[in-house]
């Protein structure tokens, strides 16, 4: 099975329309596809877990926010830090904090293996929120975005908005070839083999808590850096990004696009993304249609947008 | 050779009250079938579950070329050249028949925990998958995703799927269960020639298997070992008769789980 | 902290455990028996909550609250049921976790609608309005002994259920097993909206009774659910003894955390069940794997 049955050319109809954007949308909009962008490598990032491992993690926002913070306490009030040690920092922090959640996540399994996760995330976001030196429930502000530069010689300047969205870009192509790359190699396929039938997939030899680990920790290190990138974006980190209705959300996200297919939480991040956009703009208790969407979501899509496509009639098949 | 390849000793396991295996001690060789029979409950899918690493045991041991591995999890004890099937199909449903053997076959190569070349282009392991569905008989239907097998060819490709990885020892749980006799006997015709260089550890219902393929037979009765040896001895043991075969009619005490 | 001290926090601990317990029973229950993950379950306690405060505002009489809200709120457990709930019996976990978390959405947001953002109190009924004292300087209040009193004796209602009837003979036996159940020859459709209905009832039971404690406010659900979950898991899914158990130890650990490390309160029962997961995977009663 491999990583994606979207044929290549759509894959690179997409990615001309996202990077010829920032020419042709207004300024408001190239924000909204920044979001965008972040929310899908976060959706990207937890769909190694749930649509490959088998793994439903609730707490997948930790990462997200913890990256965040780690950038909002290492970029002093003066001035800005070198981008290559805020990747570092974060990277390692969001990597730290899955391989120590995951440690004692992976010993579990089904409904346990799901709150754990949730109440890990909920230890997180009370220790950041209640402890004196990180802000409280206002969380803390990222006061210049990293300098990308080596010595003295700026490579680019992340302030330029035009150049902070193809980094974004950049960033998005990078996780999604990585995670298609160890999918396809034996890594990722012991990793189905865990999600289909975990019993028989040990019993044929593989350690599998240990692959569960492994997987785990790289879709922690990548909720990192989408958080990370989101801290940059907004200059701004609260609890708020590590709360479960984060964890929530991705999920969501995930499911809504089709899990276990990549793309699908790429497409899911954008329709959640526009969706919510619409709907706030409509009415105050947007909440309430969300819930709705959710719930109907569930129960008439399983498949999600990608189970969609991959129903649609192929042109002269059959 | 002296020492046997795979033992027991006092090899106990309890569910509560319950003692389903009961002390046993087997020994096995280096080759041959060794099958194991006896009525529903008799602690047979136990014994097998024990020496898989898939129930640690309440007391006693296994020993496996001359290393303790009781307790041992399942993965390590695979890894260490005994493989198992199932009973009830254990397969995974949405692969086909050569991905899941392919599979298998991984886990021999050294560590899966390599994230860069694409799996597909790993010919070693594709010629194991590709023998390995040969030996059985499913070479045909190697694209077929496994829901789709039919349930004969299923029960092939659990064996498939061991074979391919390799064991020196075969703890097969009623492998012939739901075939039909042409598949049957090429089954019985495998594990007969699987015999010369591997042990197989063979639980089974189905008597003629039995009889046609087994250097060895264990019987036994609640969790106990009543008798054990030839097959044409045990089969004329007054007590195991009595227990488990019936006055000369060779047929089992029913199908269904042990 | 002096002898006063201890035993109000003691006190304080306990019944914020019982109260836990109502919650955590009936997601513990309907885990075991339904097999199904309710996020929503927290909600419900907040339903209760609101609802005390709206036919208290009404009626003016707690008790007369309870009992029209407990059958409103019942009602409103058994639509759901019926709607969104039993279409969940045959779908995987991450189904049920989305589809009670856009629940969750649903009902927060129509509390508010309802209601309002604003926080609201809820008298103390009179009667149970004073205090008792413990020691020579510190006196407790008869309201919240009045609560772990009642908390008691629906654990003892439980109790007796869950040893004495055929449902009870289920939950013994861990059944989530619909072939089990049918096998018991019961209707599973009936059985799953009994004990859901159960559930939603212990749960806005706990909201009312403990609204004049508590407070009631938007989002109180959430909180609870979490903390609900956390006892689950400690206790072990579908162990209505470990939910009893857990809920006493978190709502002991909880207090007496407030109170001896305040910066780090609200982790300290997230420590302890890393713990106890740590030394028992399935949690203190609950099937080993």
């Amino acid at each position: 099975m491999t990583a994606s049955p979207a044929p290549v050319l759509l894959h690179l109809i997409a990615l001309a329309l996202l990077a010829a954007f920032p020419w042709v949308g207004g300024e408001f909009y190239v924000d909204l596809a920044l979001t965008l962008m972040i929310l899908a490598l976060f959706a990207l990032s937890l769909d190694l877990l749930v649509g490959y491992t088998g793994l439903v993690s609730f707490g997948h926002a930790a990462f997200f926010g913890l990256a965040g913070y780690v950038l909002a306490m290492i970029t002093p009030e003066t001035e800005p830090v070198s981008l290559w040690a805020a990747l570092a920092a974060c990277l390692a922090a969001s990597a730290a904090a899955a391989l120590v959640i995951g440690w004692f996540s992976v010993r579990t399994s089904g409904i346990y293996f799901i709150m754990i996760t949730l109440a890990f995330a909920q230890m997180l976001y009370y220790f950041l929120s209640e402890s004196p030196a990180f802000g409280g429930s206002d969380g803390l502000f990222v006061n210049f975005r990293p300098v990308a530069a080596v010595g003295d010689w700026l490579l680019f300047d992340l302030d330029d908005p035009m150049v902070f969205y193809y980094f974004v870009l950049a960033t998005l192509l990078a996780g999604y070839a990585l995670l298609t790359t160890i999918l396809r190699a034996p890594f990722g396929q012991v990793l189905q083999g865990i999600r289909i039938n975990e019993g028989r997939t040990r019993a044929l030899g593989f350690p599998t808590p240990r692959y569960k680990l492994v997987s785990f920790v790289i879709a922690g290190t990548l909720a990192g850096l989408a958080g990370f990138l989101e801290a940059v974006h907004t200059g701004y980190v609260s609890p708020g990004h590590l709360s479960w209705h984060e964890s929530g959300i991705v999920l969501m996200v995930v499911i809504l696009g089709g899990r276990g297919t990549l793309y699908g939480p790429v497409l899911g991040a954008f329709t959640f993304g526009l969706l919510r956009n619409g709907l706030q703009d409509v009415t105050e208790h947007w909440i309430l249609f969300m819930g709705l969407f959710i719930v109907a979501l569930v129960l008439f899509l399983p498949g999600g947008i990608a189970g969609l496509i991959r129903r649609a009639p192929k042109g002269g098949s059959q | 050779m002296s020492a046997p390849l795979l033992k027991t000793y006092a090899l106990t396991k309890r569910f509560g009250a319950l003692v389903a295996v009961d002390a046993v001690d087997l020994a096995y060789d280096r080759s041959g079938v060794h099958a194991v029979i006896g009525p529903n409950g008799a602690g047979k899918t136990t014994l097998i579950n024990l020496l898989s690493g898939d129930l640690p045991p309440s007391s006693g041991g296994v020993i496996f070329r001359g290393q303790a591995v009781t307790g041992a999890p399942p993965d390590r004890i695979s890894r260490l050249g005994i493989g198992r099937s199932y009973q009830k199909t254990n397969l995974y449903p949405p692969l086909t028949a050569e991905q899941s053997c392919r599979l298998a076959a991984r886990s021999r190569r050294g560590s899966a925990m390599r994230f860069f070349r694409p799996a597909h282009r790993d010919r070693q392991t594709g010629e194991a998958a590709e023998r390995a569905l040969d030996m059985v008989g499913l070479a045909e239907r190697r694209t077929v995703p496994c829901g789709a097998l039919s349930h004969g060819e299923q029960r092939q490709l659990e064996l498939a799927m061991i074979l391919a990885t390799k064991p020196d020892v075969l703890l097969l749980d009623e492998p012939l269960a739901g075939m039909g006799r042409d598949e049957s006997d090429r089954i019985i015709a495998l594990l007969g020639q699987l015999a010369r260089d591997h042990t197989i550890i063979l639980v089974e219902h189905d008597m003629d298997a039995v009889f046609a393929v087994a250097d060895e037979l264990t019987v036994m009765v609640q969790g106990r070992i009543l008798d054990s040896g030839p097959p044409g001895r045990v089969r004329s043991n007054p007590a195991v008769q009595d227990a488990y075969l019936g006055a000369g009619d060779g047929l089992g005490a029913g199908d269904g789980p042990s | 902290m002096d002898l006063a001290q201890f035993l109000v926090q003691a006190l304080n601990g306990v019944q914020y455990g019982l109260l836990l317990f109502l919650v955590a029973s009936g997601l513990t229950l309907i885990f075991g028996i339904m097999g199904i993950i309710n996020l929503a379950h927290g909600a419900f306690y907040m339903i209760g909550a609101y609802l005390a405060y709206w036919l208290v505002g009404l009626t003016d009489n707690l008790f007369l609250a309870i009992l029209l809200g407990i059958p409103i709120a019942v009602a409103v457990g058994l639509v759901i049921e019926r709607l969104l709930i039993a279409r969940l019996y045959d779908r995987d976990h991450l189904d049920q976790v989305l589809l009670t978390y856009g629940l969750i959405l649903i009902l927060n947001e129509t509390q508010k609608i309802l209601w309002g953002s604003d926080f609201h109190g809820v008298p103390v009924p009179e009667m149970l309005a004073g205090s008792v004292p413990l020691t020579e300087n510190q006196a407790y209040p008869v309201y919240r002994l009045f609560i772990s009193a009642v908390c008691l004796g629906v654990a003892a209602g439980m109790w007796l259920v869950i040893a004495r009837t055929r449902l009870g003979m289920m939950i013994r036996a861990g059944a989530s097993n619909r072939e089990m159940t049918s096998a018991l020859g019961i209707n599973i459709g009936r059985v799953f909206a009994i004990v859901f209905a159960l559930g939603v009832a212990l749960a806005a039971f706990s909201g009312m009774i403990g609204a004049p404690v508590s407070s009631v406010y938007p989002g109180m659900g959430d909180r609870v659910l979490i903390i609900s979950f956390v006892v689950v898991v400690i206790g072990g899914i579908g162990s209505v003894k470990g939910a009893f158990i857990g809920a006493l130890l978190i709502g002991l650990a909880d207090t007496f955390g407030r109170v001896l490390v305040p910066d780090f309160a609200s982790m300290v029962i997230y420590a302890l069940m890393a713990l106890v997961l740590l030394w028992r995977p399935q949690g203190l009663f609950g099937r080993a794997p």
